[in-house]
């Protein structure tokens, strides 16, 4: 490496931006967390005491649980059935040749380009006209499954993402070896192919679920009748009263999905390391990950 | 497989190839019925519903009674301005726009330096900047809204330090275009750096090496070699960035006020109120339409391809 990255000066300038730009992204994250703890029903300063108490009124709110568990349910079956759609797509993709490839890539990846906004508005029109076109015969609710079948189409370009390179790092050998000894596709798979992309498929699946528990622009159009985590928080942060018990609902999400982060990226390395799988990047990046090959 | 067989041999050779063939056939076969689900998914929830705002862009497809047949009025009443659309369409591209090229701008030396110098440290300094930020959108908002509010941490801050005094908080910082933007950005920063630093650390270092030794001078060797190399990346990160920001209707509600109203939020305006879903859906279509042309130009000006078919 011999640019600018080799230069003294250089380092230390770059060190100062990174270390700058830290900080403005944790500061007003660390305030979320001190202003939990604050009595005060304004989020101001000066800080009026310490108290548990927001976090108390949090836990006890019915409407707020039940988004919780409403957008949790969402994120289960849309992070699952996105997994199962994802790997299916990214295996001929990145293990075969076919003469469809590009323009199936295409396709697959075209969700990328198109706005949440869009998108959820088109699965709007398309849930509400199949009961019109059917004359009201079939009608199409929408609510939990709607979000979670928008969720999918979302979802399946960064699964692929995340795995295709994943896949096409297996050395085509093995799968060959597997084959002339006998084995079935399915064989080949489940202990060739499984194993090898486990790692990759489990950040792909907290990722997926990450997000869509955490979608709104999507979930807002089609869930009808049904309030999600984001919809909710959403509606109770426009009354300045329910601002800090959101806040402390948010510093316990916020902590629980790091410790989940966290603690994938370190199994992660354990599991590779011990399969010794070759792996240059970080399972979370995956989507980067994509880019690099 | 096959060269490897005896060619005298012949039976043996045309029973093996036939087997060959056969594997192959049986694979086809395998990718086709493995590319079926997704597939059929895609077209049904994603093809489908796409090409449902175009028919009811121009009337073809209408779900409630008053509306007036297929033409293109809808069309021709956005696209010569006859609305205020085109002009909130233009407000939020170039709001848009800003935001992409200074967040980029911000994030491409963060992107180096964990690529080029923060060598084996750099995974867990890439995960302290992402971490955070696989969390809630709205909670990253909100640590803005409270904290530049007008009665907001900064502002009550100020004055209970005797900065400021009471009653006159710093204005604009709460509601409007500023504070959209600003928002945006800080929301965008830690994925933004993904692209590019992928980019980065696939490069080919030897090439550094090479300019190195043709007597570059380091200044020289970064223009002519890395940062010709990251551009992909910086494309990508550009418009991860810009997709998103200028279909945004969400941050806007929260911190924009009127001043801070976007082309996303009009669209959600004319869905969710249920005012008139021919004008949205002409609107979203013009949305998606401009980003693929924005999309068109810069592949043509970097090789982009490349990088989606990865």
């Amino acid at each position: 490496m011999i640019d600018i990255a080799t230069s003294r000066w250089a380092k230390w300038v770059l060190i100062g931006i990174f270390v700058f730009e830290i900080l403005f992204l944790y500061a007003p994250v660390t305030l979320l967390y001190i202003f939990s703890f604050n009595e005060g029903s304004v989020v101001a300063f000066p800080f009026v005491g310490f108290s548990l108490n927001w976090y108390e009124t949090a836990f006890t709110n019915r409407g707020l649980l039940l988004s919780i568990r409403t957008s949790a349910t969402i994120a289960l079956m849309s992070s699952t059935a996105s997994i199962v759609v994802g790997l299916l797509m990214a295996i001929p993709l990145a293990r075969r040749k076919f003469k469809a490839k590009t323009p199936i890539m295409a396709l697959v990846l075209s969700p990328l380009v198109v706005p949440h906004l869009v998108f959820g508005v088109a699965l709007l029109i398309t849930f509400r006209s199949v009961d019109v076109l059917t004359n009201g015969f079939l009608e199409f609710p929408l609510s939990l499954p709607a979000v979670a079948i928008g969720h999918v189409v979302v979802l399946m370009p960064l699964i692929v993402l995340i795995l295709i390179p994943r896949l096409q790092r297996i050395d085509a050998h093995l799968e060959e070896a597997a084959q002339d000894l006998g084995a079935s596709g399915w064989r080949t798979f489940r202990t060739i192919i499984l194993p090898l992309i486990a790692p990759a498929l489990a950040a792909a699946y907290v990722i997926s679920f990450i997000i869509s528990f955490n979608e709104y622009a999507v979930a807002v159009f089609v869930s009808g009748p049904v309030t999600t985590f984001p919809i909710f928080v959403l509606a109770e942060l426009q009354v300045p009263v329910r601002v800090p018990q959101i806040i402390a609902i948010s510093v316990v999400v916020v902590t629980l999905s790091l410790l989940v982060v966290v603690g994938a990226e370190i199994m992660r390395r354990v599991f590779e390391r011990r399969y010794q799988v070759l792996s240059q990047t970080a399972g979370l990046l995956g989507v980067a990950d994509a880019d690099t090959e | 497989m096959v060269s490897e067989i005896n060619t005298s041999e012949k039976t043996v050779t045309s029973e093996k190839e036939g087997r060959v063939a056969s594997l192959a056939r049986r694979r086809h076969r395998v990718t086709r019925s493995l590319l079926a689900l997704p597939l059929g998914w895609l077209v049904l929830f994603f093809i489908i519903p796409v090409s449902l705002v175009v028919a009811y862009s121009v009337g073809i497809l209408e779900t409630f009674t008053k509306e007036e047949g297929v033409s293109l009025e809808t069309w021709r009443i956005f696209l010569t301005g006859e609305n205020v659309y085109m002009l909130l369409f233009i407000k939020s591209f170039r709001m848009a726009l800003i935001v992409a090229v200074v967040v980029v701008i911000l994030a491409y030396p963060i992107a180096y330096f964990l690529a080029m110098i923060a060598d084996k440290y750099k995974y867990s300094l890439l995960l302290l900047m992402i971490a955070p930020f696989m969390t809630n959108f709205f909670m990253r908002v909100m640590a803005w809204k409270v904290l530049l509010g007008r009665q907001g941490v900064l502002n009550s801050f100020l004055i209970w330090s005797g900065l400021r005094d009471e009653g006159n908080p710093i204005e604009g910082l709460a509601f409007g275009e500023i504070p959209v933007m600003i928002v945006l950005g800080y929301v965008w920063i830690p994925f933004v750096m993904l692209p590019m630093f992928a980019a980065m650390i696939s490069m080919d270092r030897r090439l550094l090496e090479a300019a190195a030794d043709l007597g570059a001078s380091r200044w020289r060797a970064f223009w002519k070699v890395t940062f010709p190399l990251s551009l992909p990346g910086v494309v990508a990160s550009f418009f991860f960035v810009f997709i998103p920001t200028i279909g945004e209707f969400v941050v806007p509600k929260l911190v924009g006020g009127t001043k801070g109203y976007m082309f996303g939020s009009a669209i959600d305006d004319l869905f969710g109120m249920g005012l008139d879903w021919r004008t949205g859906s002409v609107l979203s279509l013009w949305l998606v339409m401009a980003v693929f042309i924005l999309a068109l130009l810069f592949m043509r000006l970097v090789r982009f391809g490349r990088l989606a078919e990865s």
